[in-house]
């Protein structure tokens, strides 16, 4: 018998193995803050490209501020340091690339019931107000987080390990990816993936219940809510005529209003008109953001058109 | 009732009940050696093999029937 | 304590060490104790219960075994098969057929409301009342002796390893095994730890992966289009062969580890051709259960009725086997559609057997192919009855939304179709290659230590995968 336990002990040692390096390096920050901004500047390139609402939460918790963000890859361009540069204030930036509606809410109510929030920022298009994505990739990650033993047999948390002891082994810095389309290549893709979510569309009933009860949530506790339509590039924005649902963006953006203050920038202006300023017809550049965080902030809307909340379209 | 013409009797029944003409019974033949011979059939079996002896089986005796032989006994001891 | 739970992770192993270092006669004591213990961290209240189920079932077994009339052994028999029920019938069927009763008194203008009951059901209840039912009823049929120790029918209804979800035990199999000497046998535990591997994989990596398909489909019915629908419901044999046959497999390995040969419950059920085989297949303890205490007894009371006896039986056990299942209408179509294709079969049976025989169909690859297309069809058509949906109109609402909404591409979740498709593959091939070239391929059960180890690897690896680690997410749970 001690044979056999002999054998199971060196059957398990890789995993032991495995384990003691992700509590070393750590690429969550889960068991240890992070003060080398090198390797925090790694983990972000690494870790949190892996799974971004893992790291973020994670984060909050470490450090929660007053202000968050929320929403997919365009509010993402919403950078913490654009708000700090305008008033100082700490923000966190919990939006991730593809993220839904359903992301949205969940980490909304996660952290309304931890600590008390002040304004909560929540970038919204069409193609996510839509009953068609429903994916929800926050629960997981809370579960994750959570759960000591989940975090440590989890693949993000397994693969951000190897890449990061890669980086150090061979002393690697962050690294710009290398994309493997050209600008006007990546360009046409995204325009045929902002097709696919208009022929997609359908009106999300249950977004629609959901954001309302946030938004009844925000009003009792004194939450400020504001919604941000980034802009796009008016050959994107052309799609949605092209689909004919003009009306439906029209009751989307009555439905947003009746739920918090609107900052619309997704109109044909001189921003949205000029290539140069996007990376790719869905995101702008980082001065546009500056230009949308400024007016927000100070509450000059120039490029934006501002709707104050109003529920005078109540279904 | 002697065994054997226990057995000319049950023979035929058999051969019927499972539609093989050739079957031969053997006191350790069992459902598994016997193709179409399951739970199904086992019952329509059993109520013809009543017909044929006019006796009368109780549940408690299909659970002692391990085999052919089993079953031989108890129809013997019926008669 | 659920299987997939890192409780169990730390519990199973402290078990195990505890359990080869005591000394024989302690062992079954501890058993008892520590499945008590497992038992325990899912709802301590009905521990009670069970407890209550053990004493009723060890004292009428006794008296039934002591009693000397026939007449008064049925009695008892009848009394404990009753008061056995009792707890099953309220916890599961109550509001069933409260409901039941208020719509008819609701037809005679008498409307009254009658209180619901809104309990969550005990864990493990269908399963070990059957198995308590199994043993009572063996000993009345004489097939086993009443078992005088307490603490060793306790255990066999406790054994914490089926006790929350099967194989359905006989008393005839375990109690042996229970009293006998248990030696450490590495082969029988390397056996069993292969067995819960591959069940936490068929669990993680398949069932649990699909589900989030099929859960997202059918908890927004309105919401998706019919292709999508189509798709959740032809997915759900596979997840929920994934997901019992997975559990099964760990229970049974479990077992294999502490020394114990627990029945199997799956056998490659996908190829089956016929859904008679099927059955043979699918679930066999709970089959096995059925056949012995329900459709035996049910075909011989109506044998006279001959092939017409047994479709009735047929049916009538099926539907006992749906309300078994769940407490609505539409499990019980759930069963009524088995009992019906059975019965078909049956009457069908000479008929196909000559045709086949003259075409010689039955060594043709593709007839095989065919046969067992058709049966996994009829079974995910069942399936919708039998657990999709909550209530039969809300089943034809699908169908129907099938029928008329399928022209659009499904729903599409990328990464979940993708990880489920290789997962189930993998599943599939390994399944295929058992049930048609056993032997070919060897991987766990291969001589190569370093073969096996990687294969072990590589499973494990799959598992983190592929695998899904959300907990307690269990179709069958709520037995």
């Amino acid at each position: 018998m001690w044979n056999f336990i002999k054998k199971i002990l060196i059957f398990i040692s890789p995993f032991i193995i495995l384990i003691a390096l992700e509590v070393i390096i750590d690429p969550f920050n889960y068991f240890f803050g992070e003060k080398n901004p090198a390797q925090l500047e790694l983990k972000n390139s690494l870790a949190r490209k892996k799974n971004t609402y893992l790291y973020r939460l994670i984060e909050y918790e470490r450090n929660p501020t007053k202000t968050i963000v929320l929403g997919d890859s365009r509010a993402q361009r919403l950078m913490p340091d654009f708000f700090t540069e305008v008033n100082g204030e700490k923000v966190l930036n919990l939006a991730a690339g593809a993220g839904s509606l359903q992301d949205v809410i969940k980490i909304f109510w996660d952290l309304s019931s931890r600590n008390k929030l002040d304004t909560v920022y929540i970038g919204i298009g069409i193609e996510g107000y839509s009953g068609t994505l429903l994916k929800d990739r926050v629960s997981p990650a809370i579960e994750v987080k959570n759960s000591i033993p989940l975090y440590l047999m989890n693949k993000f948390t397994l693969e951000s390990t190897m890449l990061l002891l890669k980086a150090r082994l061979f002393n690697q810095g962050v690294e710009a990816a290398n994309p493997p389309f050209s600008r006007e290549q990546f360009w046409q893709y995204e325009l045929r993936e902002e097709e696919r979510y208009l022929r997609n569309y359908t009106y999300p009933k249950n977004y629609y219940n959901e954001l309302k009860k946030i938004s009844e949530y925000c009003a009792e506790n004194k939450i400020k809510l504001i919604f941000i339509i980034s802009p796009t590039h008016t050959e994107l924005q052309n799609k949605v005529n092209e689909f004919k649902l003009n009306r439906e963006y029209e009751r989307f953006k009555a439905d947003i209003i009746s739920f918090g203050d609107l900052y619309d920038f997704n109109w044909p202006n001189v921003i949205t008109e000029k290539k140069n300023n996007f990376l790719d017809p869905l995101h702008s550049i980082d001065s546009v953001s500056r230009i949308m965080i400024k007016e927000i902030i100070l509450n000059k809307p120039e490029y934006a058109k501002y709707s104050k909340q109003s529920t005078t379209n109540i279904k | 009732m002697e065994k054997e013409e226990i057995v000319k009797i049950l023979t035929p029944v058999f051969r019927k009940v499972f539609g093989d003409k050739t079957l031969e019974l053997t006191d350790q033949l069992t459902a598994l050696d016997v193709e179409n011979w399951d739970s199904l059939s086992h019952m329509l079996l059993i109520a013809e093999v009543e017909n044929q002896f006019s006796i009368k089986f109780r549940l408690k005796e299909l659970n002692k029937m391990a085999n052919v032989g089993d079953m031989i006994a108890i129809i013997s001891s019926k008669l | 304590m659920v299987f997939t739970s890192f409780n169990f992770l730390i519990f199973f192993p402290a078990v195990l060490v505890v359990y080869f270092l005591l000394p024989q006669k302690f062992r079954w004591v501890f058993l008892l104790v520590a499945s008590y213990y497992f038992y325990l961290n899912t709802k301590p209240v009905y521990a009670l219960l069970l407890a209550g189920v053990t004493l009723t079932t060890y004292f009428f077994a006794l008296q039934i075994q002591k009693a000397k009339s026939e007449k008064k052994k049925r009695q008892l028999l009848i009394i404990d098969v009753v008061i056995t029920l009792l707890p099953l019938f309220f916890f599961k069927y109550f509001n069933f057929v409260n409901e039941g009763i208020f719509t008819l008194l609701n037809y005679a203008g008498l409307g009254l409301a009658l209180p619901q009951i809104s309990f969550l059901l005990p864990v493990g209840i269908s399963f070990y009342t059957f198995m308590a039912l199994g043993y009572v009823i063996d000993v009345y049929n004489e097939d086993i002796d009443a078992e005088e120790n307490f603490g060793i029918v306790a255990l066999f209804l406790s054994f914490f390893p089926v006790v929350m979800s099967g194989p359905i035990e006989r008393a005839s199999n375990m109690f042996p095994q229970f009293k006998s000497k248990i030696q450490f046998n590495s082969g029988m535990v390397v056996s069993g730890l292969q067995l819960m591997l591959w069940g936490y994989f068929m669990k993680l990596a398949v069932a649990d992966r699909l589900s989030i398909y099929i859960d997202a489909v059918f908890n927004n019915v309105d919401q998706h289009v019919g292709s999508s629908l189509l798709l959740a419901s032809l997915m759900q044999p596979i997840r929920v062969y994934g997901d019992l046959g997975g559990y099964s497999l760990i229970a049974i390995g479990c077992a294999k580890v502490m020394g114990f040969n627990v029945i199997p419950n799956f056998n490659r059920p996908f190829f089956a051709t016929t859904m008679s085989e099927f059955w043979r297949r699918w679930h066999m303890s709970l089959i096995q259960w059925l056949t012995d205490y329900v459709y035996t007894p049910l075909a011989f009371t109506f044998r006279k009725w001959g092939v017409w006896g047994i479709a009735l039986a047929l049916n009538l056990t099926f539907i006992i086997s749906g309300a078994w299942h769940g407490a609505a209408l539409n499990y019980l179509v759930w069963g009524a559609i088995q009992g019906i294709a059975l019965s078909v079969e049956m009457l069908t049976r000479s008929k196909k057997d000559a045709f086949e025989e003259r075409f010689n169909l039955k060594t043709r690859w593709w007839y095989i192919m065919i046969g067992c297309v058709l049966t996994y069809l009829l079974f995910a058509f069942s399936l919708s009855f039998g657990g999709t949906a909550d209530t039969v109109p809300e089943v034809f609402h699908i169908f129907g939304r099938i029928l008329t909404d399928s022209l659009h591409w499904p729903y599409k979740d990328g990464d979940t179709m993708l990880y489920g498709f290789i997962a189930f593959s993998i599943l599939f091939i390994k399944d295929f290659m058992e049930e048609y070239y056993p032997g070919r391929i060897r991987l766990f059960g291969n001589e190569n230590i370093t073969v096996r180890w990687l294969s072990y690897y590589c499973v494990i690896f799959l598992i983190f995968y592929l695998g899904i680690f959300s907990g307690e997410n269990f179709v069958y749970f709520q037995f």
